[in-house]
């Protein structure tokens, strides 16, 4: 069954000056599912989740959210998505009940003990102020109060950046174990691909703007393969060229395709597949 | 929406909130008991105005505006369902709202005690509202305009406060007209009648909405990115380029007064000096007749041109004066000219009494303080300059005889210390004018004896005749005395302890005439009287029961820091007995008193007991 799209991103361009930050990007992300967003540092992704949450608007190309189409975030639309950000930019004087009280006034769909069980879920403490706190309690905050308000979206941006080891893989089982008991759409993303792997079912990958990949993951791992040749070899149509000897075909196009004597098809880990749609120097892959 | 913000806003800062209010109320208070006795209590409203006017829009936008931004945390707000808008608009009534709650009650309550002084109709009561209000809502607005240029709001500051200088200084259009200030500080408000100030009005509402379309320009243009980088830290280069630009902006403020010199004063039915001589002009009236007068003008003139010359100094002041028969013959008094340049000077030049010399003294000293660009000269040479003015009017010995009679009693009331040359302004203080003039003229005829003549002339010209930068360089010159007296082989020390020997010499020279004096020793003293009021009581005592002649009391309520004390401001009260002084004080007032009495032997006021006390 085809599942209804959460928002989408039809030709969506913006420059910062003569910086050009998205260069048509289209995304598609489906409800319910966890959307990873890879890209570079510089690659145009917060400027993505800043559209998408309002604080930036498009030059141009068009949004669709919720099954409207529409020329910005309204107000009534950020009510139904939540958002974690890179650095969590909290008043240092509020606790989380603080920030709960505030936070939650806006939002008609507050739930405080929904809040109050992720606050404990989370171990985030209540009534310690946040410039007390930790970056991963922040973060954890952040995600508390981004779901407190039951969004139908949650959006994240590198929410993971700055955790350690231990506690990004808390932050992301947690996560995706309230994904997996609401069923809201989640939409991150990041530069780790062993994180995009991790939780998302379905993978953007954006470089310099552009968006190069959209998809399943499994397809994703068994569509791109390297090609290792004695001599030159183009292989023909039905395959795309993604850098130096890396290709990307569909999965039964590696089976039919007819190879040289002495050719080697190895298939590739998602990092190196992400450094082959990523890299824009010359370095071959491994 | 708005009511969250403005909750989290009031959590936040609501302390500080409370904290302003309470000053605010006992501000108002003390100010209504301090002018309890004034035409209407609604001054005190105004004097609140003012200082809160000025005080609570920094308060309460630095704290809702400057905290938001500068802590970056206008980020998260945006990421909520809250549009810029929402958020620059809540802050901005906010604000306002806290500014104007505590005012509106002391409006009130100045309002009802002033309306057991006087009717308010109901328009003048509208007008006076709209016009306070008016000028609060314009400085608040243009506090929150300039909260919005980030890092660069202190600069914003300083230019506004520099440009206002430069203007009022420029258009000579004093601030308090300006139409904003004028709303609030015009006494038209205090006192209100049913004069509209409409241009008034109308301008500070332009300026007002200016101020906050030029707000939501910078809070919400480019998506609030302008405003996010005003608030990113201040670069090194930034620091150096911004620190050159206030300095070139002070040198340029205080070039001013230079590059626009004030007109000449232009003294009426005068005789003006000649035209090779410097500007004199003596204006003659029924007590000095044109020849009288035009003899003064050209006499004067002369001096001035000879002390030109010998001190080689870059320019003169137009000089003017006015006969005046009702002054004494010992009063000379100065007109303060803040649109003109020059000297005035009123003197009874016609009566008994009147000293030629003394009055052309008062004027040098006053040429000099022209001369030094207000500044004055340093006080360790003032002694000098003083000498110099008497030694240059002094010619013949029965005047010098004169002179060094007087630095004699002037030696047994105070023997000659070094200190006392370089606190001289303490030791004119203590000895008035004509006292201390016969000694700076005693140290300075001993120095001119002691170094050759070229020695002398040298000396001051260099001390004398560069004149003192007119704007900031100026307190960055020292005073060079020093190490000019050293380069031509003399010191204070050597100074002073020739003197001293030759005010030994005059002592047996002349103690007959010195012991024939007779000062008086007036006491002081406060008296409580109701409240916390006091009076202050001279008394003669015992020695003086049998006393004959005038004596003057000379006083003055002294400010905090006070410095020199002008004699022609000193107040005088002529007397032959003890008796009060028609002086009110508080307890804690600090007053200065001295006695004066004049002396036919040295043909000189004497100044005795001088001193500075507090009302105990």
């Amino acid at each position: 069954m085809e599942m209804s799209i959460a928002f989408s991103l039809d030709d969506v361009s913006r420059k910062f000056g003569r910086v050009t930050a998205l260069d048509h990007l289209s995304l598609h992300v489906r409800e319910g599912e966890i959307y990873g967003f890879l890209g570079r540092n510089g690659a145009g992704k917060t400027t993505t989740l800043k559209i998408l949450i309002g604080i930036l608007q498009p030059d141009s190309g068009g949004i669709d959210m919720f099954g409207q189409r529409i020329k910005r975030v309204s107000v009534e639309l950020k009510q139904k998505i939540g958002y974690v950000s890179q650095e969590p930019a909290f008043y240092p004087w509020m606790t989380a009940n603080d920030l709960g009280r505030f936070v939650g006034s806006l939002y008609p769909t507050w739930d405080t003990q929904e809040f109050e069980r992720l606050l404990k879920l989370l171990d985030v403490p209540r009534n310690q102020r946040s410039m007390e706190l930790s970056g991963g309690t922040k973060t954890k905050l952040s995600l508390a109060l981004a779901l407190a308000s039951r969004p139908s979206l949650l959006l994240m941006d590198e929410p993971t950046t700055g955790l350690d080891p231990v506690a990004r893989r808390e932050f992301n089982d947690q996560l995706a174990e309230l994904q997996r008991n609401n069923g809201t759409t989640v939409f991150f993303s990041s530069h780790l691909v062993g994180e995009v792997e991790q939780l998302a079912q379905r993978v953007g990958i954006i470089q310099a703007g552009r968006a190069r990949y959209e998809g399943d993951i499994h397809t994703l791992r068994d569509s791109v393969r390297l090609i290792e040749t004695q001599q030159e070899f183009v292989p023909g149509e039905g395959f795309e060229r993604i850098r130096n000897n890396v290709y990307r075909a569909e999965p039964t196009h590696w089976n039919s395709a007819e190879w040289p004597e002495g050719a080697h098809i190895r298939t590739l880990s998602l990092e190196d597949i992400f450094l082959a749609f990523a890299r824009t120097d010359g370095t071959s892959l491994p | 929406m708005m009511r969250s913000l403005w909750l989290k806003d009031w959590r936040a800062h609501r302390i500080v909130t409370l904290v302003s209010w309470f000053l605010i109320f006992g501000l108002f208070a003390a100010t209504m008991y301090r002018l309890r006795n004034a035409g209407s209590p609604l001054d005190a409203f105004r004097g609140l105005v003012i200082v809160s006017g000025m005080v609570l829009p920094f308060v309460f936008v630095n704290r809702l505006v400057v905290s938001e931004y500068s802590g970056q945390t206008q980020f998260f707000l945006e990421t909520l369902p809250i549009t810029r808008v929402t958020i620059v608009l809540t802050k901005w009534m906010m604000g306002l709202t806290l500014m104007l709650i505590p005012l509106l009650i002391c409006f009130a309550i100045a309002l009802y005690q002033a309306h057991s002084h006087a009717v308010i109709t109901a328009p003048q009561l509208y007008w006076m509202s709209l016009r306070w209000f008016s000028f609060l809502l314009f400085v608040y607005s243009l506090t929150f305009a300039i909260a919005f240029t980030g890092r660069y709001r202190f600069v914003a500051w300083g230019a506004l406060f520099f440009a206002a200088l430069f203007v009022n200084e420029m258009a000579q259009l004093p601030l308090d007209r300006w139409p904003p200030l004028h709303l609030a500080l015009s006494d038209s408000v205090v006192y209100p009648h049913n004069e509209v100030p409409w241009f008034e009005i109308a301008a500070t509402w332009i300026l007002i909405a200016t101020l906050l379309l030029a707000t939501l320009l910078l809070s919400l243009s480019k998506e609030g990115s302008i405003i996010a980088g005003l608030y990113a830290r201040m670069s090194n280069q930034e620091k150096v380029v911004l620190v050159i630009i206030c300095v070139v902006m002070a040198a340029a403020v205080s070039q001013v007064e230079q590059r626009k010199p004030k007109p000449p004063f232009r003294l009426q039915q005068a005789m003006n000096s000649r035209e090779d001589l410097p500007a004199v002009s003596v204006q003659h009236n029924a007590s000095l007749n044109r020849d009288q007068a035009a003899q003064l003008s050209d006499e004067l003139a002369l001096t001035l041109k000879d002390i030109q010359a010998y001190l080689q100094l870059s320019a003169l002041p137009a000089v003017a004066v006015i006969p005046d028969a009702s002054l004494d013959a010992d009063v000379f008094m100065l007109a303060s000219m803040p649109q003109n340049d020059g000297l005035v000077v009123r003197a009874a030049i016609n009566s008994t009494g009147f000293d030629r010399s003394s009055f052309k003294s008062f004027v040098l000293r006053h040429v000099f303080e022209w001369y030094s660009n207000g500044h004055g000269v340093p006080e360790e040479q003032q002694w000098l300059l003083d000498g110099f003015i008497q030694w240059w009017l002094i010619n013949n010995d029965s005047q010098k005889r004169q002179m060094t009679l007087r630095a004699t009693v002037a030696d047994q009331q105070f023997p000659l210390q070094l200190n006392m040359l370089t606190n001289w302004m303490t030791t004119r203080e203590q000895l008035g004018d004509c006292m201390s003039d016969a000694v700076a003229w005693g140290v300075v005829s001993n120095l001119a004896e002691r170094i050759d003549t070229s020695s002398f002339k040298s000396l001051m010209r260099k001390l004398f005749s560069e004149r003192p930068k007119p704007d900031a360089r100026y307190w960055f010159e020292k005073s060079e005395l020093q190490k000019e007296l050293t380069k031509v082989g003399v010191s204070m020390k050597e100074i002073v302890n020739d003197m001293q020997q030759k005010l030994q010499a005059d002592q047996s020279k002349y103690a007959g005439a010195v012991d024939n004096l007779h000062l008086l020793h007036v006491q002081f003293s406060a008296n409580r009287m109701r409240g916390k009021n006091y009076e202050i009581k001279y008394d003669i005592g015992g020695s003086g029961k049998d006393n004959k002649e005038v004596f003057s009391i000379r006083y003055q309520e002294l400010e905090p820091w006070q410095g020199e004390l002008q004699a022609t401001k000193l107040s005088r009260v002529d007397a032959l007995d003890s008796g009060v002084l028609p002086l009110t004080v508080q307890r804690g007032a600090r007053v200065f008193t001295a006695t004066e009495m004049r002396s036919d032997a040295l043909q000189c006021t004497v100044r005795a007991g001088a001193r500075r006390w507090e009302v105990k």
